[in-house]
C-alpha cells in the first residue's frame, strides 16, 4: 500500500477529525526521518496545511499524510544544510531525553545522510517494503536498495 | 549471517520504536486545527528567512555575502539549454548548475543556481540555491563587487545536499583559476566556469568525508588567505 494514495474514494474523516487522530504518529515519524522536536510540530501542520485543498480527493488520510510530513522533512533537511556555517542564526537543537533502554544504535541511525535515514526509519518503523520505500521518496527502487544496503553495513560496522 | 543480520534489523525496529514512544501528546505543544493552515505557512516564512547568506573568508560572518534561496513556478524541462554550465549526478539523483534567470527589483540579476532534478519537477515547488560574487550593497537590490574585485582572497560559498552528500559552490574572483580541494592526503583542482564577470566552481564531496581543504589558486599560486578547511555538515 502507498503512502499517498489519492483516488475517487474520498476520506470520511474531516481534517480536524484526522488532526487529532494522526498528529502524534505523524510527529513521531517527522522526528524519526530527522526534524527537531519543534520542527516536527511545524512539519505536522504544514503536511495538514498541504493536504487541506485537496482533503475530498484523499482516499486514505494517514498514508497521505505521512507522505507530506516525509516531504517536509526532506525539504528542511536540504535547507538546514545550507545554513550550517551561519551559527548565529540555527542555535542546536536542545537534547531531551530519552530513555535508559534506547542504545547507541540511535545515535548511528541519526547520524545517517538523510536518504539512508529515511530508508531505514520507512522500512524497519512503517514496516514498508523496499520497493515502496522508493515511492514514497520518489528514487529508484535500485538506489533505495542500495541506501539500505550501505545503511546496514554503516550500523553494522559502528556496533560491532 | 543471517542470524547477524536479523538480530541487528531486531535491534533497529526496537531503537526506532522506543525513540518514537518518546513523542508524545504532552511532550508537543497542541495546535489548534483551525490555526493549522496560518502556522504552518508562517513556519515556512521563518524557515526561508533564516537560511539567506553565504560564508567569506575574509568577510566578517554577516549576512551580507551574496547567496539566495529561490522559489517560483519554474521548472527544469524549462530551462534553455545554453544556460546549462554543467551537470552531474549523485546516487541516481541529477542536478544541474546554470546560469540565473533570477530577477530582483525587477532587473535580471546575476550569479548561478544549483538545480536539484528531483526537486523541481512538475507539480513540485521550484526549490534551487545560488550563489553570486560580491555583496549586497545599502539598498538591497544590487549585488557590490568593488571590494570582492580589489581582494581576490574574498569568495562566497554555500551548498545543498544532492543524494546522500553535498554539492558546494564558490563564487570568485574572476583572476581565479582553480579551486584546489584537499582531503585525505590528496588534492584535486576543481575547473572555473566563467559567467557574468566572476568565476564559479563545484564540488561533489564524496560521501562520508568529514572535512576538506579549500583554496584559491590564480595559475600556480595559492591565493593568500584564501585557505580554509571546510568541515562538511553532518545531520542533528
Amino acid at each position: 500500500m502507498g503512502m499517498d494514495r489519492v483516488d475517487e474514494g474520498a476520506v470520511t474523516v474531516s481534517p480536524e477529525e484526522a488532526y487529532r487522530e494522526h498528529r502524534v504518529a505523524l510527529l513521531r515519524l517527522a522526528y524519526l526521518v530527522g526534524a527537531s522536536r519543534e520542527l516536527a510540530e511545524d512539519v505536522v501542520q504544514a503536511a495538514f496545511a498541504t493536504a487541506q485543498p485537496r482533503w475530498d480527493q484523499v482516499e486514505d488520510a494517514l498514508p497521505y499524510l505521512k507522505r507530506a510530513v516525509i516531504n517536509q522533512v526532506k525539504d528542511d533537511q536540504r535547507r538546514w544544510y545550507r545554513s550550517q556555517r551561519h551559527k548565529a542564526v540555527h542555535e542546536a537543537a536542545p537534547l531531551h531525553a530519552l530513555p535508559p533502554e534506547v542504545d547507541e544504535t540511535w545515535g548511528v541511525i541519526s547520524s545517517l545522510p538523510w536518504q539512508q535515514r529515511a530508508v531505514v526509519v520507512l522500512h524497519y518503523y512503517e514496516d514498508l517494503p523496499l520497493n515502496e520505500v522508493a515511492e514514497v521518496l520518489r528514487r529508484p527502487a535500485s538506489t533505495v536498495r542500495s541506501d539500505h544496503r550501505r545503511a546496514l553495513e554503516r550500523l553494522r560496522k559502528a556496533l560491532r | 549471517m543471517s542470524t547477524a543480520r536479523d538480530s541487528m534489523e531486531d535491534q533497529i525496529r526496537h531503537t526506532l520504536h522506543t525513540v518514537a514512544q518518546t513523542v508524545t501528546e504532552a511532550s508537543q505543544p497542541q495546535a489548534a486545527p483551525g490555526a493549522v493552515q496560518d502556522r504552518a505557512r508562517g513556519g515556512r516564512r521563518r524557515r526561508w528567512s533564516l537560511i539567506v547568506g553565504a560564508g567569506a573568508v575574509a568577510v566578517p560572518l554577516t549576512l551580507a555575502a551574496a547567496a539566495f534561496v529561490r522559489s517560483g513556478p519554474e521548472y527544469v524541462d524549462t530551462i534553455p539549454a545554453n544556460t546549462i554550465i554543467v551537470e552531474g549526478e549523485i546516487d541516481g539523483d541529477r542536478y544541474l548548475l546554470v546560469e540565473t534567470r533570477r530577477t530582483e527589483c525587477g532587473e535580471p540579476v546575476t550569479g548561478v543556481e544549483l538545480v536539484e532534478e528531483d526537486e523541481n519537477l512538475l507539480g513540485s515547488e521550484w526549490n534551487t540555491i545560488g550563489e553570486q560574487y560580491g555583496e549586497r550593497s545599502g539598498d538591497a537590490c544590487s549585488l557590490d563587487t568593488s571590494r570582492y574585485l580589489a581582494n581576490p582572497a574574498l569568495y562566497n560559498d554555500g551548498g545543498t545536499t544532492v543524494g546522500n552528500s553535498f554539492v558546494w559552490l564558490w563564487a570568485v574572483h574572476p583572476d581565479v583559476t582553480a579551486v584546489r580541494i584537499t582531503a585525505d592526503g590528496s588534492s584535486k583542482d576543481l575547473p572555473i566556469y566563467a559567467i557574468d564577470g566572476a568565476g564559479y566552481a563545484l564540488y561533489e564531496v564524496p560521501e562520508g568525508l568529514t572535512t576538506y581543504t579549500a583554496e584559491l589558486l590564480i595559475g600556480d599560486y595559492v591565493v593568500p588567505g584564501s585557505t580554509e578547511l571546510q568541515r562538511v555538515p553532518v545531520p542533528r
